[in-house]
């Protein structure tokens, strides 16, 4: 082989990886463009929204300032924040949500029966009705907590359920311990 | 004498899981009016929700 051939060969080399490498570049946007795809057809667990008409409340400020913390602790899923005038609209429709606000309202898109058949599952916390600022930082610890926990299961509302019985079960073993404690003086 | 102490402690008695229960019930109310399932109730107004996102006119909220 001469020289000459030899530059030739290593001009075909070259081209031959430049082409490789254009057909690579553009096989990984495809394949991105399909993880992507895949991604966004699971989506997101849930939705959530943030009811709020503005009233100075102490639990109002907590969730205010805390609000990072729900996209942050739910794998980024997305928050949608009514502002006032939104809020305000939606609650002059739906009379009985006034006073309950700022709600926190997760919707559940992946709950069996979810799929716009006209059934919608999830779960509220209606922040507004906590009066004082520690039990609506726990509030929100614990329903945060509980998504979190539970957001790889079936049926979460089983467990919402299961939890509210228990609360109840433990509410009687309290006030049994109260009240022992008050005979007992 | 006896018959009335029986008749006393039973009315008592009843009296006492007749508060307990209103007590557990009143508790487990007050804690599903904070948090609990969506019901039939707030079906619509989840309704309104989507139809908000869907419109575009809820955006979804981006940490500064």
């Amino acid at each position: 082989m001469t020289q000459q051939d030899d530059e030739l060969s290593d001009k075909t080399r070259s081209r031959t990886r430049r082409s490789r490498a254009a057909a690579a570049a553009q096989t990984a946007p495809d394949a991105s463009a399909a993880l992507a795809e895949s991604g966004s057809t699971a989506g997101p667990r849930f939705h959530f929204f943030l009811i709020d008409s503005g009233w100075n409340s102490a639990a109002a400020r907590v969730i205010r300032e805390n609000i990072e913390m729900i996209t942050r602790f739910q794998n980024d899923d997305p928050l949608f924040i009514l502002d006032q005038e939104q809020s305000t609209a939606l609650m002059r429709r739906h009379p009985h949500l006034i006073g309950k606000d700022p709600i926190l309202l997760a919707r559940d898109l992946h709950a069996r029966g979810a799929s716009g058949d006209g059934e919608y599952h999830g779960f509220h916390l209606n922040m507004g009705l906590v009066k004082d600022p520690v039990t609506a930082v726990a509030g929100l610890r614990k329903f945060l907590h509980l998504l979190a926990v539970h957001r790889h299961g079936a049926n979460i509302e089983d467990v919402v359920k299961e939890q509210l019985h228990r609360a109840g079960l433990k509410g009687a073993i309290e006030i049994l311990r109260e009240g022992g404690e008050a005979m007992l003086g | 004498m006896e018959q009335f102490n029986h008749a006393l402690t039973t009315v008592f008695g009843i009296a006492l899981l007749g508060a307990l229960g209103f007590e557990i019930s009143r508790r487990r109310r007050k804690l599903r009016d904070l948090y609990n399932v969506l019901d039939a109730e707030d079906k619509h107004v989840v309704a309104e929700l989507d139809d908000l996102v869907a419109s575009g006119r809820l955006q979804p909220y981006v940490a500064n």
